[in-house]
C-alpha cells in the first residue's frame, strides 16, 4: 500500500481523478436535479464548463501581456526558403501527376517529356539552393560551437561566407526557351532507394524517404538506380 | 440567468474589440506578448459566446418565460428535443447561433495555425474579429435574445411554429450556418493576405480544407432544406427558387467556382485575382443572403419577420466591400500571373469557363431574386413576381453547361492537351453519352408517355460524365496495376489513397450526376386532385389509391385528421401498402394547421399524397396525388457528395506529435476544472 510521500502510478492517478470528477458531477447533478429536470441540469453543467474554460482563456489573454518569457527577439522568418520549399512540394506532386496523366494517355509523349523536363529542372535548381542554404547555416553553427569549445571543426568556416546561389527565375514557357535554359537537366548519378518499413524507400545518398514506386529521390532529386 | 447571458455578450463585445486591435498592433510593433494575448483573446471570445449560447439553451430547457425570446418560441407542452434546439427558431437566437459558430471556426483556425503563418495570422485574426464584432454589436444593442418582459412573467410561452417542429429544423439551420460561416474563414485569410502582402500560395494552402468543409456544409444544408420543403410544405417539390433558398444558393455557386479555381493557382500560379475576387464575392453573398432573410426585403415562407436589421447589414456589407475591393486594388501589381494560359485544350481553360459560368449564374440568381424588391422601390410600390418559370428558363441551360464541364475537366490535362489525346480521352464517354441519349429518348417516351428533350439531354450528359469519371478511375487503376504490380482492388485503393483530393472530387462529381438525374425526373411528374368518399378510389401513374377511412385524434398539443389510404398496382391489383396523409391543427400558436404528407418511396419514383381537405360528416377527403419520378436520386447523390468530401479531406499520415502537457498536469487540470464546473453550475442554478 502506498504511504505518504511515496509516488503512486500514473494509472492510479488517472483513476483517482476520474473517480473524483464523476463523484463531483454526480453530487452537483443530484443537487441541481432536485429543483430542475435532467435536461436543465445538463444545461447548467455545460454552462459551468463553458464559463470555467472562458475564465482560463481570459486569464491567459491577460497573463500573456505580463509574461516576460514572451520578450524574445522575434526570429526572422526565411520567407524565401519557405516559398521555395512550398514550390518544390508542388513541383514534385505535379511531376507525379504528370506521370499519371502520361500513363493514362492524357498527355502525349512529346509534351510529357517537355513538361517533365521543365518541372524537374526547376525542382533541381530549388533543391540546390535549399541545400546551399542549409550548408551555410550548418557551417555557421559549427563555427560557433568551435568558438565555444575551442575545438576545430572538420568544415572550413570560410565556406560560411559563400553567398548562396540565387533562386532561378520562373520556368520559361516556350519550348525553345526551355531547351535553351535547360539543355541537360537530369542529375547524373543514380541512387539506390532501399525498402524500409511502411512500404516506403530510403535514399542511400541523402536518407530522404520516398514512396515505394518513386522514380526519383524526393530529397536530392537523383534518378533511381534501375534494379 | 438572463442577466448573466447579456453580461457575457457585453464581455464578448469588449473582448472582440481588444483581440482585433491587439493582433494587428502586436504584429506591427513585433510584440509577441500582444500577439499571444490576441490568440488567447480569440479563444476567450469563443468561450464567452459559447457560454452565452448555452445560457440561452438552458433558459429554454428551464422554461424561463420572463425572457421574451423564450416565451415567443417555446411553451410547456413542446417536446424537450425542440426546446433544446429552439435557440435558432427566431431572429435574435439565430444571430447568436451565427456568431457562436463563427467563434468556433475562428478558434479552430487560430489553433491550427498557432505555430505557422506567423505573418498572416494577426491580420486574419483582426478580420475574423471585425466580422464577429458586427454580429455581437447587433446582439448587444439591437437584437438582445436575453431581453426580459416588463412586469410579471407569463406562465406559459407561445410555442414554436409547428412547421419548425420537425427533425429538419434541428439539422437544416446548423448545416446551412456551418456553410455560410465556413466561407468567412477563407475570406479572412484572403483579407489577411491582402493586408500583409503575402499573396503567394500560402494563404490558399492554409484554408483549402476549410473551403471543402464550407462547401459540403452549404451543399448538405441546401439539400436538407429541399428535403424539409418536400416533407413539410406539402406541395410535392423540393426547390421553388424561393428568395431565401436562393440566398444560400448564390454563395454556393461562387464557392464552387472558388474550390476549383484555387487548384489552378496551386499548380500554375495564375488566377490569383480570380481567386481573391471569388472568395470576396462568396463572403459578400453570404452576408447579402443573411440580410435578405432577415430584413424583410424579400417575401418568403422562410424569412424572419420584417425588421430594421437590414439597414445594419447593408452598412456592414458596404464597408466590407469597400475595404476588400480597396485592398485588392492596392495589391493589384503583386497579383500578376507568373505563367500564362497556354492552350484552350487544357484543364485551366475548362476551369476558366467554369468560373465564368458559375459567376454568371450567381449574378443572375442574385439579380432575379432582388428584382421584385428593386422594382417595388423604383416604381412606387408596384409589385412584380419573378417565379420558378423564369429562373428555370435560364438556369436549366446553365446547369446543363456545368454538367458538361463536370465531365470535360477530368479528361483534360494541365497546361495543354493535343488534338490526338483529346480525341482519345473523349471518344468513349462521348459515344456512350450519345447512345444513351438515343436510347433514353425512346425509353422515357414509352415509360412516362411523353418526350422531354431537356430531360433526355440531361440523362445523356449524366452518362457522359459517369463514363468520363469511370474512365479516369479505370485508366489510373490500370496504370498502377502495370507499374506497381498490384491487383485491381489494391491498385484502386492505393490510387485513392495517394490522390485523395482528385479521386474524392470524382466521387463528388458522380454525386452531382445522380442529383441531375433526380432533377430531370421533374419533367415526368404527374399530379392530380381527387375528392374521394370512403371506399372510393382514384388512379395516378401506375397506382390506384382507395380511401379506407378518416380518423380524428387529439394528443393534447394538436388535433390530427388522418386519411387512411390503401395503395394498389393499377394494372395487377397487387396491394402495395397503406399511406396516411394528415392535417394537424395545433392549439399553439393560434390554431396553426400543418400538412403532414405521406410518401411511398422507391428509387424509381415517389407516390406523394397530401390531404388537401376533408368533410367529417360526409366522410370524404380531398387528396392531392403526385407521382415524382427519380426524386430520390437527389438524396442519393447528396450521400455520394458527402462520401467524396470525406475522401478528399481525409488527413495524410502524420508522424506522432509530442504531447504538449505531461499526463500529471493534464490530470490535475481536469480535477480542478471539474471542481470549478461544479461550483459554477450550482451557483447558476440557485443564485
Amino acid at each position: 500500500m502506498a504511504t505518504v510521500g511515496e509516488r503512486t502510478s500514473p494509472r492510479a492517478d488517472r483513476a483517482l481523478v476520474i473517480i473524483e470528477a464523476a463523484v463531483a458531477v454526480a453530487v452537483v447533478s443530484a443537487v441541481i436535479g432536485t429543483s430542475y429536470g435532467p435536461a436543465a441540469t445538463v444545461g447548467f453543467l455545460l454552462v459551468g464548463t463553458a464559463l470555467a474554460a472562458t475564465v482560463v482563456f481570459l486569464v491567459r489573454m491577460i497573463g500573456a501581456l505580463r509574461d516576460p518569457a514572451l520578450d524574445v527577439p522575434v526570429v526572422p522568418i526565411d520567407e524565401e526558403r519557405n516559398a521555395l520549399e512550398a514550390e518544390k512540394a508542388i513541383l514534385l506532386a505535379g511531376i507525379k501527376e504528370l506521370e499519371g496523366d502520361s500513363g493514362t494517355g492524357k498527355v502525349d509523349r512529346e509534351d510529357y517529356q517537355l513538361l517533365r523536363r521543365a518541372a524537374e529542372a526547376r525542382a533541381v535548381e530549388i533543391i540546390r539552393v535549399l541545400g546551399a542554404s542549409e550548408r551555410r547555416w550548418l557551417d555557421q553553427a559549427e563555427a560557433l560551437v568551435a568558438q565555444r569549445t575551442g575545438r576545430a571543426t572538420p568544415r572550413d568556416p570560410a565556406r560560411a561566407e559563400e553567398p548562396a546561389p540565387a533562386a532561378p527565375p520562373a520556368t520559361a514557357t516556350t519550348r525553345r526557351a526551355i531547351e535553351a535554359a535547360h539543355p541537360a537537366v537530369f542529375l547524373t548519378g543514380a541512387v539506390v532507394l532501399a525498402p524500409i518499413d511502411g512500404g516506403r524507400v530510403r535514399c542511400g545518398t541523402c536518407s530522404a524517404e520516398s514512396d515505394a514506386d518513386a522514380a526519383y529521390c524526393t530529397g536530392c532529386g537523383r534518378p533511381r538506380e534501375a534494379a | 440567468m438572463p442577466q448573466l447571458g447579456y453580461t457575457l455578450l457585453l464581455l464578448a463585445f469588449v473582448a472582440t474589440i481588444y483581440t482585433g486591435a491587439a493582433a494587428v498592433v502586436g504584429h506591427r510593433t513585433q510584440s509577441l506578448r500582444l500577439v499571444t494575448s490576441a490568440r488567447y483573446g480569440v479563444y476567450g471570445v469563443f468561450g464567452l459566446l459559447t457560454s452565452a449560447s448555452l445560457v440561452l439553451v438552458t433558459l429554454f430547457l428551464v422554461g424561463d418565460y420572463s425572457v421574451k425570446y423564450v416565451a415567443h418560441y417555446s411553451d410547456r407542452s413542446m417536446p424537450l428535443f425542440y426546446k433544446a434546439t429552439a435557440m435558432w427558431g427566431g431572429q435574435d437566437g439565430s444571430l447568436l447561433f451565427w456568431v457562436w459558430v463563427m467563434s468556433i471556426w475562428a478558434a479552430i483556425a487560430v489553433y491550427q495555425n498557432r505555430d505557422k503563418n506567423r505573418e498572416l495570422m494577426p491580420y486574419t485574426i483582426t478580420t475574423m474579429m471585425w466580422v464577429t464584432l458586427f454580429f455581437v454589436t447587433l446582439l448587444v444593442f439591437v437584437c438582445n435574445p436575453f431581453a426580459t418582459t416588463m412586469g410579471a412573467a407569463p406562465t406559459d410561452g407561445r410555442g414554436l411554429n409547428p412547421l419548425l417542429q420537425n427533425p429538419y429544423m434541428v439539422t437544416h439551420p446548423p448545416t446551412l450556418y456551418l456553410g455560410y460561416i465556413g466561407w468567412t474563414i477563407p475570406f479572412c485569410f484572403a483579407i489577411g493576405a491582402l493586408a500583409h502582402g503575402k499573396l503567394d500560395y500560402t494563404w490558399i494552402a492554409s484554408m483549402r480544407r476549410w473551403c471543402l468543409v464550407a462547401w459540403v456544409s452549404l451543399s448538405v444544408g441546401l439539400v436538407l432544406g429541399g428535403l424539409w420543403a418536400y416533407e413539410e410544405l406539402g406541395w410535392g417539390g423540393y426547390w421553388a427558387w424561393d428568395p431565401v433558398e436562393n440566398a444560400a444558393f448564390m454563395p454556393w455557386l461562387t464557392g464552387t467556382a472558388f474550390i476549383h479555381s484555387i487548384q489552378v493557382q496551386e499548380r500554375r500560379r495564375i488566377f490569383k485575382v480570380w481567386n481573391l475576387l471569388l472568395i470576396i464575392i462568396t463572403f459578400i453573398l453570404t452576408l447579402l443572403g443573411t440580410m435578405m432573410t432577415r430584413s424583410g426585403i424579400v417575401e418568403s415562407v422562410h424569412a424572419f419577420a420584417q425588421s430594421s436589421i437590414g439597414v445594419y447589414f447593408g452598412g456592414f456589407l458596404l464597408v466590407t466591400v469597400v475595404i476588400a475591393v480597396g485592398l485588392l486594388l492596392y495589391r493589384a501589381k503583386d497579383l500578376r500571373p507568373e505563367t500564362q494560359l497556354e492552350s484552350i485544350l487544357s484543364r485551366e481553360f475548362a476551369f476558366l469557363i467554369n468560373n465564368w459560368v458559375l459567376l454568371a449564374a450567381a449574378f443572375f440568381v442574385t439579380f432575379a431574386t432582388l428584382f421584385p424588391a428593386l422594382y417595388k422601390h423604383l416604381f412606387n410600390g408596384q409589385e412584380i413576381n419573378v417565379g420558378p418559370a423564369f429562373f428555370n428558363l435560364w438556369m436549366i441551360p446553365i446547369g446543363l453547361v456545368l454538367l458538361f464541364l463536370t465531365g470535360v475537366g477530368p479528361l483534360l490535362s494541365w497546361k495543354k492537351s493535343t488534338g490526338a489525346t483529346v480525341r482519345q480521352q473523349f471518344m468513349w464517354p462521348a459515344i456512350l453519352g450519345l447512345i444513351a441519349t438515343a436510347i433514353l429518348a425512346e425509353v422515357t417516351r414509352r415509360y412516362y408517355g411523353k418526350f422531354s428533350p431537356v430531360a433526355v439531354l440531361t440523362f445523356g450528359l449524366c452518362v457522359f460524365v459517369t463514363a468520363s469519371v469511370s474512365q479516369e478511375m479505370w485508366r489510373g487503376t490500370r496504370y498502377r496495376m502495370k507499374n506497381a504490380q498490384e491487383g485491381a482492388v489494391d491498385a484502386m485503393l492505393t490510387l485513392f489513397g495517394r490522390a485523395k483530393r482528385r479521386y474524392g472530387g470524382y466521387v463528388v462529381h458522380f454525386g452531382v450526376v445522380l442529383m441531375f438525374v433526380g432533377f430531370a425526373g421533374e419533367s415526368f411528374k404527374t399530379e392530380l386532385m381527387s375528392t374521394l368518399k370512403v371506399g372510393e378510389s382514384s388512379t395516378a401513374g401506375r397506382y390506384r389509391i382507395q380511401l379506407d377511412r378518416l380518423a380524428f385524434e387529439d394528443d393534447g398539443q394538436k388535433t390530427m385528421v388522418t386519411a387512411h389510404v390503401a395503395v394498389f398496382d393499377k394494372d395487377t391489383g397487387e396491394a402495395l401498402g397503406h399511406m396516411h396523409p394528415a392535417k394537424w391543427a395545433y392549439r399553439k400558436p393560434e390554431e396553426q394547421v400543418t400538412t403532414e404528407v405521406d410518401k411511398r418511396m422507391t428509387l424509381a419514383e415517389d407516390l406523394y399524397l397530401v390531404l388537401g381537405g376533408y368533410d367529417g360528416r360526409a366522410q370524404s377527403a380531398v387528396l392531392q396525388i403526385k407521382v415524382n419520378p427519380l426524386v430520390n436520386f437527389v438524396w442519393l447523390g447528396t450521400a455520394f457528395l458527402m462520401l467524396g468530401f470525406a475522401i478528399a479531406v481525409w488527413p495524410e499520415r502524420q508522424k506522432a506529435s509530442v504531447p504538449l502537457w505531461s499526463r500529471q498536469a493534464a490530470l490535475a487540470a481536469t480535477g480542478w476544472a471539474t471542481m470549478l464546473v461544479g461550483v459554477l453550475a450550482l451557483a447558476l442554478a440557485f443564485v
